[in-house]
């Protein structure tokens, strides 16, 4: 699955550049992630706290040939979300602005995610986080899925 | 190239000696020197280093402090009489051609324990015909054949290899690397160019006020750079010495005369090895455990889109629009062409023409998506299929870094025993060299803490210097008459990136010759061939052993593994290097208990196939099984006999 037509790479906002880094440093939970990487968990905490940034002064962070089909699909499903139906996705400037807005949004929520509290206690936050919302909201789905399957 | 013989003449403890190598044609290319400990193995390695570069290389505490001359010869010698200390070594090179190699130095007796002595003299000499013929600048020619910097990796202290591996970082690696990428060159260039980017900079001396401001900065993080650099080393030394201490102490408290003792500290020292191996396990799962949580973040926080895109789709789907009869831009095409495909005229506004309208109005704008919905409807679905994995995995890996972390608070523990057990012994001398080792302990903690926040303040004075140099340009640039040095300055700029890029590249190239050199040694040597999948180097440097499940294993090698693993890396960087030096290797098996040394003797025969090898050996390594195993590589077997005698020690070299 390519992405035709689209721009040819994802941009963030200038002065979040220095987030970024200071997330692949070495002391970073996230030091050997790469920048996509790094871009789709802002964009989806971004999502999930609701904030979304317009891009003020962008530069490219990242090709979009850098992202696999699994990338694309998220970024797909978030902006068919935020729009409530399949036609986004025929814009492609549309789908990678949105993912780029949320991106914007979630960064610093990220950084502040990685670096407070002790070294370490990213992992701790971050799992209890998601076996959180994985026990009130997706594994009643996946059990009613089974039984429909 | 390879070593005919080698004479030694009152060097150390060998007084009058020639030893002779196996050639490395044909199979049989292993030389073996067999000898007791403190017999002149070493000083053998540190005679061929003598004699190449004026230098012994190799310590060997029994000799330390010691004068080079062989002290029998000396006593036997006359106040005012000379002895001569020379080391003669013929090398046989590629083409055939014949280089001897001497270095000699005089020393005159003084007194019955002083002499006095000139600089040792070095020539070398090529056999051209039936005569030999002067070198004329042997040590530049010789720093072309085997240069310094890279001669630890040809004659090596097997011995030492274990500890390689155990402590070797990304760094130590780097630098292996560096060196036998040979790019001093290169090096020299980069570090011209950054004095004349200073040069340029500290001539902006009244440009501005900012700017003023701006090059005072530079100028002090410039210099705290270099501060930082030479304090990194200096450290970077300091930890290695306290790391000799601590083993200095443990050595004596593992051969002190109550057996308690030496049992409790040979104990500790396992310990310490387990709690290390224990510690990289540790960090190993906990990184795949923060893998897994970053790879199942996006699938999890944001669920409700998967679900509802997947919802959509399926529904597009079961209404027949996916996939559709005809995508929306084809019916298009074939309106604005004019022409069906199966030839049909649309040019004029009849029946046909308004049919394919008709349809095109009828199909849905994403029928022109429809291949890329279809994919993403089954990656989605594959997504959300992962997601039952979620938490047996995390689950299961929780529970193995938790099983880890109890075995170590009991290792802890039982640490702690012992050095209550060591500290409350009667003996002064046992508390006193525990006492010791633990004060080094600490220093070299603390070294390693410092290191780690030197680096971290490095990184940040090289950001901060580029964001001033940056400032400090865009203040230049207001200024016309700065123009010229402006372009200087960006010249350097380029150049120094250009110059990077290409010592990078290089380097690179190297790590991969040497990753894919260190993989086929190992997997040669290894007797494990099915437990171990792969072995590569990373961007970063960093050597890792890939087990079959996919996990790093280089923590959990035992010492026998990490033997083979050093002696594939050193065999790979000796290949890499591009010298075609002969390989000595300093008691390779010594660290080894029985089964491990047999399984890597049982590979060695394999390594550096073509290459002359030679293997200084106690009898200990040695054994009979070993032997047998060798027998048909080894082309000449010498035995290192040493008597010690009331004015010297003497070695002989006898067949074995």
């Amino acid at each position: 699955m390519t992405s035709e037509k689209g721009p040819d790479r994802f941009y963030i906002n200038r002065e979040d550049r220095k987030d970024y880094e200071r997330l692949l440093d070495r002391d970073s939970p996230f030091r050997d992630k790469e920048n996509k990487d790094l871009f789709i968990m802002a964009m989806a905490v971004g999502y999930t706290e609701g904030n979304k940034t317009r891009l003020k002064k962008r530069e490219g962070f990242f090709r979009e040939s850098y992202l696999d089909d699994r990338d694309r699909a998220i970024i797909y499903a978030l902006a068919v979300a935020e729009k409530g139906n399949l036609n986004v996705l025929l814009d492609k400037s549309e789908v990678f602005s949105i993912a780029e807005e949320y991106a914007a949004g979630g960064i610093k929520l990220l950084k502040d995610k990685a670096f407070s509290g002790e070294y370490g206690s990213c992992a701790r936050k971050l799992e209890t986080e998601l076996v959180e919302i994985f026990d009130k909201k997706i594994a009643n789905r996946l059990r009613q899925a089974d039984k429909t399957a | 190239m390879w070593i005919d013989y080698i004479k030694l003449k009152n060097f150390r403890q060998y007084k009058d000696e020639k030893i002779t190598f196996a050639p490395p044609e044909k199979d049989k290319n292993f030389t073996v020197l067999q000898g007791a400990n403190g017999s002149g193995k070493t000083n053998l390695v540190n005679a061929i280093t003598w004699c190449l570069y004026g230098e012994e290389l190799r310590s060997d505490k029994k000799y330390e402090g010691l004068p080079i001359y062989n002290t029998a010869a000396f006593e036997e010698l006359e106040l005012g009489e000379k002895c001569e200390v020379e080391v003669e070594i013929q090398m046989i090179e590629a083409s055939g051609h014949k280089m001897l190699l001497t270095r000699s130095q005089e020393f005159r007796k003084l007194e019955q324990l002083s002499a006095s002595s000139d600089k040792s003299t070095f020539t070398m000499m090529r056999l051209l015909g039936r005569e030999w013929t002067n070198v004329i600048d042997p040590s530049y020619v010789l720093s072309r054949l085997i240069p310094k910097s890279i001669e630890r990796y040809f004659f090596f202290d097997g011995e030492r290899l274990d500890d390689y591996f155990k402590k070797a970082t990304g760094e130590d690696i780097k630098e292996a690397v560096f060196d036998v990428s040979q790019l001093n060159l290169l090096e020299k260039m980069i570090e011209h160019l950054t004095k004349m980017k200073s040069k340029y900079f500290s001539e902006c001396k009244g440009l501005s006020p900012l700017a003023e401001e701006l090059r005072q900065k530079l100028q002090i993080r410039q210099r705290s750079l270099k501060e930082g650099m030479e304090q990194l080393g200096t450290s970077k030394k300091e930890r290695d010495e306290a790391e000799e201490k601590e083993e200095e102490y443990s050595r004596k408290l593992k051969a002190a005369s109550i057996s308690d003792i030496r049992k409790l500290e040979e104990d500790r020292s396992q310990l310490e090895k387990d709690m290390r191996t224990l510690e990289d396990q540790i960090e190993s799962y906990e990184s795949e455990k923060l893998d897994l949580l970053v790879a199942f973040h996006p699938l999890v926080v944001l669920h409700e889109p998967l679900f509802s895109i997947k919802e959509l789709i399926s529904k597009r789907t079961e209404a027949g629009d996916i996939p559709p009869d005809y995508k929306r831009n084809f019916l298009e095409k074939l309106l604005e062409k004019r022409r069906c495909i199966c030839g049909t005229d649309l040019s004029k506004e009849d029946e046909h023409r308004k049919q394919i309208r008709k349809a095109m109005e009828d199909c849905d704008a994403i029928s022109d998506i429809s291949a890329e919905l279809i994919t993403t409807n089954a990656k989605v679905s594959s997504m959300l299929d992962d997601l039952r994995h979620f938490q047996p995995k995390r689950i299961k890996l929780g529970k193995m870094i938790n099983d880890l972390r109890k075995r170590r608070e009991t290792k802890n523990r039982q640490m702690r025993e012992i050095a209550e057990k060591i500290g409350q012994c009667d003996v002064d001398q046992i508390r006193f060299w525990d006492s010791k080792r633990l004060e080094w302990k600490g220093v070299r903690d603390e070294k390693i803490s410092e290191i780690a926040r030197m680096e971290l303040k490095i990184s940040e004075t090289k950001n901060e210097i580029s964001a001033t140099e940056e400032a400090l340009k865009k203040e230049m640039r207001k200024q016309k008459e700065y123009e010229e040095r402006l372009e200087k300055l960006n010249f350097c700029d380029k150049s120094l990136n250009a110059a990077r890029r290409v010592k990078d590249e290089i380097m690179a190239n190297v790590r991969e010759e040497v990753e894919d050199r260190t993989r086929k040694e190992f997997f040669d040597l290894i007797w494990k061939k099915e437990t171990y999948r792969d072995v590569t180097i990373d961007d970063n440097y960093n050597v890792s052993v890939m087990h079959q499940s996919g996990r790093h294993a280089r923590g959990t090698l035992s010492a026998g593994e990490r033997q083979v693993l050093a002696l594939a890396f050193m065999a790979a960087l000796n290949s890499v290097s591009g010298f075609d030096v002969p390989i000595i290797i300093d008691t390779p098996l010594a660290r080894l208990s029985s089964e491990p040394k047999k399984n890597i003797a049982m590979n060695l025969p394999n390594y550096l196939k073509g290459k002359q090898v030679t293997l200084l050996v106690t009898e200990e390594e040695y054994t009979r099984e070993v032997r047998e195993r060798l027998a048909n590589r080894v082309g000449r077997e010498h035995l290192i006999s040493f008597k010690e005698t009331g004015i010297g020690n003497l070695a002989k070299v006898v067949p074995l």
